[in-house]
């Protein structure tokens, strides 16, 4: 079954690549490998799986009437717009944020480290028309908690990808995470989805 | 410890203020000589309460600017403090803030962020409003009211509303002082800063989340805290962020910090790479003077809790944009705040179309986004919050002893109480000066 897309952003005509396609399995350990790094606080190693030419974003989210859309700010051509939100980062910013996570020995914020843990699901892969590049959605799950909190706070995304295959394996060259949150309940700083 | 020409303290110290549960009065929650305020205010139901009455129920907060809401049936959510409000503009092009309460038995009449519509209908009994509020329809009117039944009685309540330079302030009181008077001094550097000039919004809102912390963590910080940005913000300075890295530890304590009483509003500008009797220190004090105020970037702080922010965004063809960012941070109860909600980024209106389409808030990589460094703050305040709980809160104290004294610089020409200089404890205890006063006034 091929699905219709109505999510935002996602390029229509794109041909399905189904989970029988040995690509597809690929593309899924791919994910699964980058959520295990970012949950050990493996932030460099995590920089790895990204290209130089990585746009890293993720906006805000409104609570709109459905005449108006999904919630997310668009140019009139119907692209997600992006620069404010959480996240709108390109391969210098992501690097510094992981020097903020790990580097600087008063982190105050970040030690004792927050314990994260997350989901990674609902994969769907497409092709493009760019040679050796894929789109890829997935549904994040994250929790994270410090302390004692005895309840982590959670948030869910939908993550929509371009992974490239490079000569050095797979590599996440875009990501626009939608979150379904409009309010987020603490500021999930510094942890990327 | 008194200092009689920073503030008047002994017009509030005759004031004793409400009296709280537990049988403290508020003048007990307060040490004038020694400049403490006990740590019980920062968490505090009771406290809180009162606030919503005292502090937020007669100031005027901003709400946004004209910009967002440019067509008429535009409206956007906002929150005056705990209180959701439709911000619309009516058919006859006026601004208007309207209650989200049907008058009629209660329930929300805007269930959207945002929008267009010239109606808006509630979802219990279909009573339609139209943007300035008015009630313009109601079903089965001629079989459920009398013939003389007058719908002007029962519109939207209306919120006080007043718009400066384009910037829209709101105000809960039904006899609110005139924006001007609440203002006061502030009103010279705010008709500076936003005078003179259109602005607009640019898009790409902010993104919004919950601090675990009471919104007095942060209007305190906002006071003129410069000394947490050492303790803080420490890693920045260790990645380089201020100065070089590793940078000597005086750096970024140098600031011009304007405390504007009675109105409890103040503004600072500071300079994270001066060293204090520093030859750079010199030149940066004589640019200061001789750049017209509004190309700087100061911080602007409105009591409670509005920033009308003025700053520089250099652009890739080397010359500086003026940017004014506008925000309120709303409370949600009292152990939360949302930071950045009601944040909007202004340009000047007749930045060329070209270079408007090409601007987001931040530019990628710009460091938009809940940055290290607001971590490093919404964990402190959190952290204050925590302990404020504590029943040994009530013994423990928020302390301001640094005293600075005022130092104008030579032929400073606005008003204010004006601290320049390595940043000291002056402008916050300015701050909790003017809290007591609005929490005892009668």
């Amino acid at each position: 079954m091929d699905t219709t897309t109505i999510e935002p952003g996602t390029r229509a005509g794109n041909t399905r690549i189904h989970n029988t396609d040995p690509r597809f399995a690929e593309i899924m350990e791919f994910l699964t490998d980058e959520a295990y790094l970012l949950d050990r606080d493996l932030y460099f190693d995590w920089l790895k799986c990204v290209t130089e030419d990585i746009a890293y974003d993720m906006p805000a989210r409104r609570n709109v009437y459905r005449e108006d859309g999904s919630g997310f700010e668009t140019t009139e051509g119907d692209e997600i717009e992006t620069g404010g939100g959480y996240y709108a980062e390109d391969y210098k910013s992501l690097h510094f944020r992981a020097r903020q996570n790990v580097e600087a020995p008063s982190s105050w914020y970040r030690d004792p480290a927050p314990r994260t843990h997350r989901i990674v699901s609902n994969l769907i892969v497409r092709s493009t028309p760019v040679e050796g590049e894929f789109s890829a959605e997935s549904s994040i799950l994250m929790f994270a908690n410090r302390f004692d909190q005895p309840v982590a706070d959670f948030i869910t995304a939908r993550r929509q990808d371009v992974i490239r295959r490079t000569k050095d394996g797979l590599r996440l060259a875009k990501r626009l995470i939608l979150v379904d949150q409009t309010l987020l309940a603490q500021p999930f700083g510094l942890l990327f989805l | 410890m008194l200092l009689k020409h920073d503030f008047d303290h002994a017009k509030l110290m005759r004031r004793d203020g409400p009296t709280l549960a537990d049988g403290t009065s508020f003048r007990e929650l307060f040490d004038f000589e020694k400049r403490e305020v006990s740590l019980r205010v920062m968490y505090d139901p009771e406290i809180h309460q009162l606030e919503l009455d005292r502090v937020f129920g007669r100031a005027w907060i901003v709400l946004g600017h004209e910009s967002e809401i440019p067509n008429p049936g535009d409206f956007e959510m906002r929150r005056l403090d705990e209180d959701p409000v439709i911000m619309t503009r009516a058919a006859d092009g006026s601004i208007n803030l309207l209650a989200n309460i049907c008058p009629h038995r209660g329930a929300e009449v805007c269930a959207a962020d945002h929008g267009n519509t010239t109606r808006f209908t509630c979802p219990y009994h279909a009573w339609v409003f139209d943007n300035s509020g008015k009630l313009v329809g109601v079903p089965f009117e001629r079989q459920m009211y009398p013939p003389n039944w007058d719908k002007s009685d029962y519109g939207l309540p209306r919120i006080a509303c007043t718009v400066r330079h384009g910037v829209i302030f709101g105000n809960l009181s039904d006899k609110p002082m005139s924006l001007e008077d609440y203002l006061g001094d502030m009103l010279w550097y705010f008709d500076a800063l936003y005078g003179g000039r259109e602005w607009t919004a640019i898009p790409n809102r902010a993104g919004r989340y919950l601090v675990n912390a009471n919104w007095k963590t942060t209007a305190d910080q906002n006071q003129g805290d410069f000394l947490h940005v050492v303790g803080a913000h420490r890693s920045s300075y260790e990645l380089g962020m201020f100065g070089a890295e590793g940078g000597g530890e005086e750096m970024g304590q140098y600031a011009m910090k304007i405390s504007l009483p009675p109105s409890g509003h103040m503004l600072s500008l500071f300079e994270p790479n001066a060293k204090p009797n520093s030859l750079q220190t010199q030149e940066m004090l004589k640019a200061r003077m001789s750049l017209p105020l509004d190309q700087r970037g100061w911080v602007v702080t409105i009591y409670p809790t509005s920033g009308c922010s003025a700053g520089m965004r250099p652009l890739p063809d080397g010359t500086m944009l003026m940017t004014r960012m506008l925000q309120s941070i709303i409370p949600y109860g009292v152990e939360h705040f949302d930071f950045s909600g009601q944040g909007v980024m202004l340009v000047p209106a007749d930045t060329p179309r070209e270079l408007m389409a090409s601007l987001r808030r931040s530019p990628r990589g710009g460091g938009t986004g809940v940055s290290g460094i607001a971590m490093e703050d919404n964990n402190v305040w959190r952290s204050i919050t925590t302990t404020a709980r504590t029943p040994y809160a009530k013994k423990a104290t928020l302390k301001y002893p640094a005293v600075g004294g005022p130092n104008k610089p030579e032929g400073w020409q606005g008003p204010g109480v004006i601290y320049d200089g390595f940043s000291h404890d002056d402008s916050q205890w300015h701050g909790w000066m003017h809290h007591y006063d609005v929490m005892t006034a009668g």
